[in-house]
């Protein structure tokens, strides 16, 4: 497997702040990675020593083969980086912001060309629009068509969807697929948790500058050890199942059953075999990405 | 470590723009934009062409012609304000995180701010000549066409010094209000002490000495006798060398700073 990305005990402070703290990764070719982690987690700064825009306090880091600290203009070329504020240039309308980016990228593009970029990410009917036209939505597009404008091997997304709306985050999430889908790696930070278990192959936790855990979404939460529950509404007691091996806990409130499980196949075919319960009130909790968190931090990701 | 993907070998060929490429394409692309902004434009020169009427209209006195002799201030006046929007771009440009977009990208961001400078000094000197045609020929203001073309070496020096000036203000100065007072403030004085609108005779001393060898000054005693005669002065030479070491230090200054902020600006978060 070929790492395009690697990471090694990355260090940055600001004052007596330590925003990263020994952090070590490495990200696949072609995968989406993201970096999971309440605001203050050292995500951004994580992504901006990458990008070659932050010197590390200590540590190395690798884009593509590359010593990002002995050649940041090299990777800066071979990467597309979108900033979670918009960043625009309010003078220049949405096409022109694309010819110039191109521009300083070395990239000859005129307006048709930065046309069929804006097109890609549907975005082609606003081109002569400036920033302040634009919603934020289209704004977020916008720069993300600026990440693209050197055909990018490694697309860097820093909080891509804070402040949309749930059908623009959704519509963007599709681009992003999208992208990705082309072989682009793509490496991007936030602080939704399903956003990060809709997009990424592989998820790092960040709390307070480190690393706490890297693995896919379902490896963190098999990790984290965190038992589904089995919602059940039942006449009879079910507390024999306690006796259960997959079994670790049994809550009742009146004929209401919350069952914690390490193995919901096995409890659900033990509930309807030995206790008849109606199969239709049966509902399901499967243990998600924040309960995993919350396991492996301590706290909540939006506390 | 592993050997780095190439996903698109064709377009690894292609080489890094120059860092002239860079800066030029900037300038060009921010030219144009700012030359059809015609309400900022419009703007920009209105406060000169009221300057014409007014004079034209107040006239004369005791043969002193006073349009004649605040004609040439008019014409600088673009210059002299140069810096101020250019210092509030920059300063919108921190706030909105612009710095830090631009220094992810491989042109050089200093590269990249000078060349957006370069547009406000060439917008500036654009102003100054629509403002000298206004002049000649709607307000029949007498003077040497000779003298008006040479008089673009002063009204050049002088739109480096103030646009230098303003990214100097703009990169210590973080809020747009702050930096219009602190221009204007400081602008004024220079002005009113160095003889540029009204003769300077009731400063104090001290002052008049000072503020003669201020930019606004220097540029007005080389521009009245080039637009009114068609010639130099006879310190033509020292005021054009006075002209040049501010604009030299001006923009070391301003440099010194913005690549300051270059290194600081792109993670100040």
């Amino acid at each position: 497997m070929t790492h395009v990305i690697q990471v090694q005990q990355l260090t940055k402070s600001y004052g007596p702040v330590r925003a990263v703290d020994g952090l070590s990764f490495t990200v696949r070719s072609g995968e989406i990675f993201g970096l999971l982690g309440p605001n203050g987690a050292g995500k951004t700064t994580t992504l901006s020593i990458i990008e070659g825009i932050l010197p590390p306090d200590e540590g190395r880091v690798e884009v593509l083969g590359l010593d990002v600290s002995v050649r940041p203009r090299e990777v800066k070329r071979r990467i597309g980086v979108q900033l979670q504020q918009t960043s625009l240039i309010r003078e220049l309308r949405a096409w022109e912001q694309v010819a110039l980016f191109g521009r300083l990228y070395g990239v000859r593009m005129d307006r048709k060309r930065a046309q069929e970029l804006l097109a890609r990410v549907g975005l082609d009917a606003r081109a002569n629009a400036y920033p302040d036209a634009l919603s934020g939505g289209q704004r977020k597009r916008l720069t993300l068509a600026l990440a693209l404008v050197n055909d990018p091997d490694i697309l860097f997304l820093d909080e891509p969807t804070t402040g949309l709306d749930p059908q623009a985050r959704r519509a963007l999430w599709d681009i992003v697929r999208d992208i990705a889908a082309q072989g682009r790696t793509v490496v991007l930070t936030t602080h939704y948790l399903e956003e990060a278990e809709a997009l990424c192959h592989r998820v790092g936790l960040m709390d307070g500058g480190r690393l706490i855990a890297l693995d896919t979404p379902a490896g963190l939460i098999r990790r984290a050890g965190l038992a589904a529950v089995i919602h059940v509404h039942a006449t009879t007691s079910l507390q024999h199942l306690a006796h259960r091996p997959e079994v670790l806990a049994i809550h009742q409130e009146g004929q209401r059953f919350r069952i914690h499980t390490r193995d919901v196949a096995a409890t659900l075919q033990a509930l309807t075999r030995e206790t008849g319960v109606d199969a239709s009130s049966i509902h399901i909790q499967q243990p998600s990405l924040e309960d995993a968190f919350i396991q492996l931090t301590g706290r909540r990701l939006h506390a | 470590m592993n050997q780095a993907t190439t996903l698109n070998p064709a377009r690894r060929r292609a080489g890094l723009p120059s860092d002239w490429e860079a800066a030029a394409a900037f300038a060009g692309m921010m030219l144009r934009a700012t030359l059809r902004d015609w309400r900022t434009l419009g703007i920009l020169l209105f406060t000169p062409a009221i300057m014409l009427v007014v004079f034209r209209v107040t006239g004369s006195d005791d043969g002193f012609d006073l349009l004649a002799f605040v004609f040439p201030a008019i014409v600088a006046m673009s210059v002299f304000f140069a810096g101020a929007p250019f210092a509030v771009r920059i300063v919108g440009w921190r706030e909105q995180d612009v710095f830090r977009r631009l220094a992810c990208t491989p042109a050089p961001l200093g590269w990249v701010v000078a060349a957006y400078g370069v547009t406000f000094v060439l917008i500036a000197l654009l102003q100054s000549g629509v403002i000298l045609l206004a002049g000649r020929f709607l307000f029949g203001i007498a003077g040497s066409a000779s003298g008006a073309a040479w008089a673009i070496l002063p009204l050049l020096l002088g739109a480096v010094i103030f646009v230098a000036y303003g990214g100097l203000l703009a990169g210590w100065v973080r809020k747009a209000e702050t930096l219009n007072l602190l221009y204007i403030f400081t602008l004024f004085p220079m002005m009113f002490g160095g003889e540029v609108f009204v003769p300077a005779g009731n400063a104090p001393g001290l002052w008049q000495t000072a503020a003669s060898w201020l930019p606004p000054a220097l540029m007005l005693r080389l521009l009245r006798p080039l637009l009114q005669e068609g010639q130099w002065p006879d310190d033509a030479l020292l005021l054009l060398a006075a002209l040049t070491a501010y604009a030299l230090l001006l923009t070391l200054l301003a440099a010194r700073r913005m690549a300051g902020l270059a290194r600081h600006e792109p993670h100040a978060r």
